[in-house]
């Protein structure tokens, strides 16, 4: 068997407020693969994700990607093979389409000559193509904060493809978007996964998003993982496992404190 | 009945007790700082008797020199902007606690930022005057140095204040720290660069015109010697000049502005 894309080993975090939010955890996640994470708000989700990218710093255990450890000393090397597109796209407002796209190509340029802005010729035509590849050449002279919200997703996935990742985390890409939209960037992702072979590992709200696109299935609750399998193996029971409340959470019909507001 | 929307009602307990306080501070320190309603009450006929002096037909014969002196204070102060801008930019990049290599050189750029701050434009231009002697060039230095103190500070919070979201964005993807530094912080401060580096340059208009008072060039020489010399036909219009200077500053700054913001 081919060498997995991730392999995380005991993986955890504790946030200094003392919150678990990602229990010990083992799991490899094989080349090519479309894993959806998907568990309510505050499961956990983004924790996992961006511990694979050093975003966060696990509290014990190991993340390996393509077989490089992640330490303070391969952060910058894994990260320049993995892209990530963000919930709320993350662009740099005030620059170009097409210098956001070419930001994903910083980690192959030198330090001086991104001071002065410069890129390669070469550079410009990968993130032409990138930009290509989610349709909006004709928008890469636009600065970024001029596009719609979808637009601006399609930007953040032609960045991720800019500096030609073998994995692309996603962390709730499509929860700022409407659902129209947010299929569409739902397509364009798993076109990046059949076409590219690149590995996929997204974080999704929607369950019906999770059936059509997804293989793997990781489902979260509370920090601990509840479910790993296909897709297909979502019965409402699993669902159950993943979506109810921890039982030590109040079942949120706890009555209002405080004063009263008299209308005096 | 009217309500602040605090749970009781009632004004927030914090802010009515700094309120107290300031208000405490300020009638005690009155006093020591010799303000007195009563010299106030006499100050009154005396200002007025001042003000009926500029009622003068101004000396035009002295325009022309006006101008060259009005000239060289805003040259002063462009360049001494200019100075300070370069030199301020890297100071604040290392004075920015988000950006800071490391909290102690945070630490130590913020104190030596305020140690530069702590003497006026005055003090640090008979500093160089002693130094370069008479003339704009000490000038120049003393507001570029106290500019640097300002500036560095203005601009470190405004590198501090960025959104992080951009920042994490372009660092995920493998990016080192100066080129986070240059694709996503700086495009985002921008504005607030900007904006203070036009305010600087307004405030060293000002300020270039008074370090004259101790031969360090542009008009403040004249405006002194007008004021002791009770040259108001003079002083009438070097009022006017450095009014002028500033409001067409002011003018044109706030269209760079809104071109760099909406751009």
């Amino acid at each position: 068997m081919a060498m997995a894309a991730v392999e995380l080993r005991g993986l955890s975090k504790r946030y200094p407020s003392g919150l678990l939010a990602l229990e010990p955890l083992d799991l490899d996640i094989e080349a090519g693969a479309f894993v959806a994470v998907v568990g309510s708000s505050g499961a956990g989700k983004s924790t996992l994700i961006r511990l694979i990218n050093g975003l966060e710093s696990a509290t014990s255990g190991t993340v390996t990607v393509d077989g490089v450890g992640l330490r303070a000393g391969t952060l910058r090397r894994i990260r320049s093979g993995v892209g990530m597109v963000f919930q709320q796209f993350n662009l740099v407002g005030r620059l170009s389409v097409i210098t956001n796209v070419l930001t994903g190509r910083l980690a192959q340029r030198s330090t001086l000559g991104s001071l002065f802005h410069l890129f390669r010729q070469q550079d410009l035509e990968i993130a032409h193509a990138a930009l290509a590849r989610v349709g909006l050449v004709d928008k890469a002279w636009e600065r970024a904060d001029r596009l719609s919200g979808g637009q601006q997703q399609r930007v953040g996935t032609a960045r991720a493809l800019a500096q030609q990742p073998r994995l692309i985390l996603a962390d709730e890409p499509v929860a700022s978007l409407d659902p129209v939209t947010a299929i569409e960037i739902m397509e364009l992702l798993q076109d990046i996964n059949r076409r590219d072979g690149i590995t996929l590992v997204v974080s999704l709200h929607q369950v019906d998003l999770v059936r059509r696109y997804a293989g793997r299935v990781l489902g979260l609750n509370a920090g601990r993982l509840v479910y790993d399998g296909p897709a297909t193996g979502l019965t409402e029971g699993v669902l159950r496992d993943i979506y109810q409340r921890p039982s030590r959470v109040n079942s949120g019909v706890e009555a209002t404190r405080g004063a009263p507001l008299s209308d005096a | 009945m009217l309500r602040f929307p605090t749970p009781d009602g009632r004004p927030p307990r914090s802010l009515v007790l700094v309120a107290l306080i300031l208000a405490g501070l300020l009638i005690a320190s009155a006093p020591l700082v010799e303000v007195n309603p009563r010299s106030l009450v006499g100050a009154g006929p005396r200002l007025l008797e001042f003000l009926g002096h500029l009622w003068v037909m101004p000396d035009w014969s002295y325009l022309p020199d006006l101008g060259r002196r009005m000239l060289e204070t805003i040259e002063m102060a462009v360049i001494a902007t200019a100075i300070a801008l370069v030199l301020s930019l890297p100071l604040a990049v290392l004075s920015a606690r988000t950006v800071s290599p490391h909290p102690w050189v945070f630490a130590l750029g913020r104190s030596l930022l305020a140690l530069i701050r702590a003497l006026p434009e005055l003090v640090w231009a008979l500093v160089f005057v002693s130094a370069v002697g008479l003339g704009p060039l000490p000038g120049i230095l003393a507001l570029a140095v106290v500019t640097v103190g300002f500036m560095g500070k203005v601009f470190a919070e405004a590198i501090e204040v960025v959104d992080p979201r951009p920042v994490e964005g372009v660092a995920a993807h493998g990016a080192r720290r100066w080129q986070v530094l240059g694709f996503a912080v700086l495009p985002q401060a921008l504005p607030d660069l900007l904006g203070s580096t036009l305010y600087v340059l307004d405030h060293n208009v000002r300020a270039a015109a008074i370090l004259g008072l101790v031969g360090a060039g542009g008009i403040g020489y004249d405006m002194v010697m007008a004021m002791r010399l009770f040259e108001y036909d003079r002083l009438v219009p070097i009022g006017a000049a450095i009014w002028l200077c500033v409001t067409l500053l002011d003018r044109a700054s706030h269209r760079l502005r809104a071109r760099v913001i909406n751009g």
